[in-house]
């Protein structure tokens, strides 16, 4: 298989298994919900196609089987429990291993999979045994995977009658063998009936399916069954008392046929042609002309293209050959006719690119062959989705898996779908997958355009002096300036094509919350705030971990069981919170669970007893820094390790992570009521904005996310006690540190005013000069250079020097260094 | 006589229904179901759903056999029922 489809195939794959997860999730809330079980059933119809492509067969065989089970639910064969759902994930988890497979090329066994299938299967059949059979009469399956099979000139009519408004309905009836004993001919006594009854055949047939082989043959018994697509007539009734004959003598099914019944769901096996050139004269027809853009034209080129295509459909003997989805081109181009004549748009301006898309449809179909052949979309999700776009809200809609009983054989409107549609699936080429290494890479482009942006202005102030022309010295300016603004433009566009919302991974804890609080026995709802928020990906991608940490402990530790909740006074579920808002240019993430908190005292005498804390340390720890030292390594307030948390290594890697995203992390909790955790990261790391200062006549940077503000400060203000000094501010008093002395340089005297930049982190930096600010790339420096604490990384300046970037945490140590060197 | 099986060739005709089914399958398989070569329903005026069923099973078992189509337009349409049609088989 090809890099590129591969690569294409693990990317489809990692979304779609995603949007499985979530469905699933939500399908156990909601066993209902027509619109997640045609969805989940899309999903693994379109990973089967994909995965047959590049010849995943692991991924190809589990799909069709898990494809299988969501037929059988939404035609109401299954239903949705717990159980199933449990199932399906592990499928689903299968599934994911299968997709990494083809990566690493290391597939689940066939062992495996085939014991999921049965599993899945065995189900299957558990219910049909356990689940009371209703009486025949009211049989309500919806058996419809055959209408596709009929002949093409009988769908066309199908369709014809069904977007005319006629109430159709599909009618099997299967006798009983005993039948012929009764000196009974069912065919003509229901021939008989339906005519008595008003309604009018559009279609009849005897299914042999149940037909035994010629060794089982009994020809006094009635093995085949009559199925008949009828067209009501205005009132059912008659019809029903004239098929009264034969309801204790036969299952009965009907149900009404909607549009995109008459459509396969998937390649249907056993129709093949063997003339594949007869399809070129469709194929030209289709493909070999630009098609009309008005209505009327465009309606009678697609009249042509089902007629032609009769024509050759006809022409063809299906046996043996090249299999593809003749049949289904055709019935597509007749709805999308109907739907141009008879439907309202729902599409605005949009109808050109519809029109485009179901061409593009129906050529692929023409060119889909073989048995290994998926085409993007399927005929009936296809036909779906233009009903949804041109009779948006009507009774064409399509509402799978609802079999009206035959005692309420109506055949009106069907159900309106419950809740909002999904995205047309023909509208969904909008969106264009681009591998995230060429989104890097621009971003890395723009970064250099910055350093290119600021050298130029650096030798602009040069040459201005310089320059006798003011018109010439103008006009410069002004096109310095223009390509100021177009860089930030390019810089804020690539750095917003990265921006994604932190939705993508708080959507992955649906699950994992759902897994371990069963495990756990408690009942927790995670409810989402924020979920849009915005962040650059590689940001969101980190703090999956952290999260993840976080998570964990809270369902662990925090959360009671629900008796305990109930003795508290509290709603037996819990409730956990993940959140996410902007604050500044920063973005605050939080994990808030109302559980039983934080035992501060509890953490001291942890800490104490694994040595990390004096006692006499303890006793002056404010509350704050108490809660802090759960984020010391080691530190676990658990009293058993489980499987689950209590090894005390998750959250010093919490602070690990968000530090190195430059981001920062504090708690709060109140006991008996619940904790806090929150993560503040910088919107992007791409690229920051740097201030610019001078010690010792040496020029370095601190980020702005790391600086609170700039103060100047006299002499009175500090406070000596030795190297390092206190720094009375309006609000309160700081440690200030000398950067000329932290830099190991002999420092200038200041004079009267001293320069302070305030830290974020509560500690003051004294500096000779404040130079400006830049938006620069910081990047890491390789070598013993980059092992430095004292430094961030390194940065290009406009006048084309390298500007180290200082790292804020390391003041912090150094000012316990500098106590400790003064003591 | 509303059937006939002979080497080869199974003659149906008049009306073929649940009244001759028994007899007729029974000298099928005497003769051998496989053996037939052509299914001769020229002359067939009515037949009932289990008469079909003979047919039906006869196309399913021999899917090389020659078939005479019968001059009868219901017992056509019939026979369209289970997918014989002209032009087919």
């Amino acid at each position: 298989m090809g890099d590129d489809l591969r690569d294409t195939f693990l990317a489809e794959a990692e979304e779609l298994l995603e949007q499985i997860g979530d469905n699933l999730l939500w399908l156990e809330k909601q066993p209902q919900d027509a619109e997640v079980i045609d969805s989940l059933f899309r999903a693994f119809h379109t990973l089967k196609g994909s995965a047959g492509l590049v010849g995943c067969e692991a991924v190809k065989v589990l799909s069709h089987g898990l494809e299988d089970v969501l037929d059988d639910i939404r035609s109401g064969r299954r239903q949705v429990d717990t159980v199933l759902i449990n199932r399906l994930l592990s499928a689903t988890d299968v599934l994911k291993e299968a997709v990494a497979g083809a990566a690493t090329g290391e597939a689940p066994a066939a062992e495996e999979i085939d014991g999921l299938l049965c599993t899945l299967r065995e189900g299957a059949a558990g219910e049909d045994r356990t689940t009371p059979r209703e009486p025949a009469w009211h049989e309500t399956k919806g058996k419809y995977r055959d209408l596709p099979l009929m002949p093409l000139p009988v769908r066309l009519d199908l369709l014809q009658a069904v977007l005319q408004g006629r109430q159709v309905v599909f009618i099997r009836v299967k006798c009983c063998q005993e039948i012929f004993f009764r000196g009974l001919d069912p065919l003509r006594l229901f021939q008989s009936a339906v005519e008595a009854g008003g309604a009018r055949f559009l279609h009849l047939a005897i299914s042999g399916e149940d037909l035994p082989g010629p060794d089982d043959f009994d020809p006094e018994r009635c093995y085949v069954a009559i199925e008949a697509c009828l067209q009501l007539p205005v009132e059912p009734g008659g019809l029903l008392e004239q098929l009264e004959f034969i309801r204790d003598d036969a299952d009965i099914q009907v149900f009404p046929v909607s549009v995109p019944m008459l459509f396969a769901a998937d390649l249907v096996t056993g129709r093949t042609v063997t003339e594949a050139g007869q399809l070129e004269r469709v194929k030209q027809l289709v493909a070999g002309t630009p098609w009309p853009e008005d209505r009327e034209s465009l309606t009678a080129k697609l009249g042509e293209l089902v007629h032609v295509g009769l024509v050759v459909a006809g022409a063809s003997p299906w046996t043996g050959g090249v299999a593809c989805y003749l049949e289904e081109a055709i019935l597509l181009g007749r709805l999308l006719r109907q739907c141009l004549e008879r439907g309202t748009p729902d599409v605005g301006s949009d109808l050109r690119r519809v029109v485009e898309d179901v061409k593009n449809l129906i050529c692929e179909y023409l060119d889909c062959h073989g048995a290994d052949c998926y085409p993007s979309l399927p005929p009936r999700t296809a036909a779906e989705d233009l009903l949804r776009l041109f009779f948006p809200g009507d009774s064409l809609q399509p509402k799978p898996g609802v079999v009206l009983p035959t005692g309420e054989m109506k055949a009106g409107p069907l159900p309106e779908a419950a809740g909002k549609t999904s995205p047309p699936a023909l509208l969904r080429s909008e969106m264009l997958r681009v591998d995230s290494k060429k989104i890097d890479k621009l971003m890395e482009l723009a970064g250099e355009l910055v350093i290119i942006k600021n050298s130029l202005a650096y030798w602009m102030r040069l040459a201005q002096t310089s320059i006798k022309d003011q018109e010439q010295a103008q006009a410069l300016k002004e096109q310095q300036l223009a390509l100021a603004r177009v860089t930030r433009e390019i810089q804020e566009a690539v750095a917003g094509v990265r921006m994604v919302p932190i939705g993508q991974v708080f959507h992955k804890f649906t699950r994992f919350v759902r897994d371990i609080s069963m495990r756990l026995n408690k009942e927790v709802d995670l409810v989402f705030q924020g979920e849009d928020t915005e962040l650059d990906r590689n940001v969101v991608e980190s703090l999956y971990e952290p999260l993840l940490h976080l998570v964990r402990n809270s369902l662990d530790h925090g959360m009671e069981p629900p008796e305990e909740r109930r003795q508290a006074g509290k709603p037996l579920r819990g409730t956990l919170w993940l959140r996410a808002y902007h604050e500044g240019t920063r973005v605050s993430v939080e994990v808030e669970d109302d559980g039983r908190g934080i035992d501060v005292e509890r953490v001291k005498a942890k800490a104490i007893a694994q040595g990390l804390l004096s006692v006499e340390e303890a006793i002056q720890l404010s509350r704050q820094d108490a809660l802090a030292l759960i984020f010391r390594p080691g530190l676990s307030t658990a009293d058993n390790i489980t499987e689950i948390s209590g090894r005390g290594v998750g959250m010093d890697a919490v602070i690990s992570v968000a530090h190195g995203l430059g981001g920062s992390v504090s708690v709060d909790s109140v006991p008996g009521s619940g904790t806090r955790i929150k993560i503040s990261v910088p919107l992007t790391v791409a690229t920051s904005r740097v201030l610019i200062v001078r010690a010792a006549a040496v020029e370095t940077g601190i980020t702005m996310d790391d600086v609170e503000k700039i103060v100047y400060l006299t002499r009175e203000q500090l406070t000596g006690m030795g190297k390092v000094k206190l720094g009375n501010t309006q609000n309160s008093t700081v440690p200030v540190l000398s950067l000329a002395e932290v830099l190991g340089l002999p420092g200038v005297e200041a004079g009267e005013e001293y320069r302070v930049v305030l830290l974020r982190n509560g500690i003051g930096v004294q500096v000779e000069a404040i130079l400006g600010d830049e938006d620069m790339v910081i990047r890491k420096l390789p070598g013993e250079i980059g092992e430095l604490p004292l430094y961030k990384g390194a940065a290009l300046r406009g006048n084309g020097k390298v500007l180290m970037v200082l790292d804020s945490k390391y003041f912090k140590g150094w000012l316990g260094h500098g106590l400790y060197r003064q003591s | 006589m509303a059937f006939t099986v002979r080497a080869n060739e199974l003659v149906l005709s008049d009306s073929f229904n649940i009244e001759q089914v028994k007899e007729c399958w029974s000298d099928l398989k005497a003769t051998g179901l496989q053996e037939l070569h052509l299914l001769h329903l020229k002359d067939l005026n009515s037949i009932d759903q289990a008469g079909l069923q003979i047919v039906f099973l006869v196309l399913r078992e021999c899917p090389g056999i020659q078939v005479t189509l019968p001059t009868n337009t219901q017992v056509i349409k019939l026979l369209g029922l289970i997918g014989l049609k002209g032009g087919e088989g």
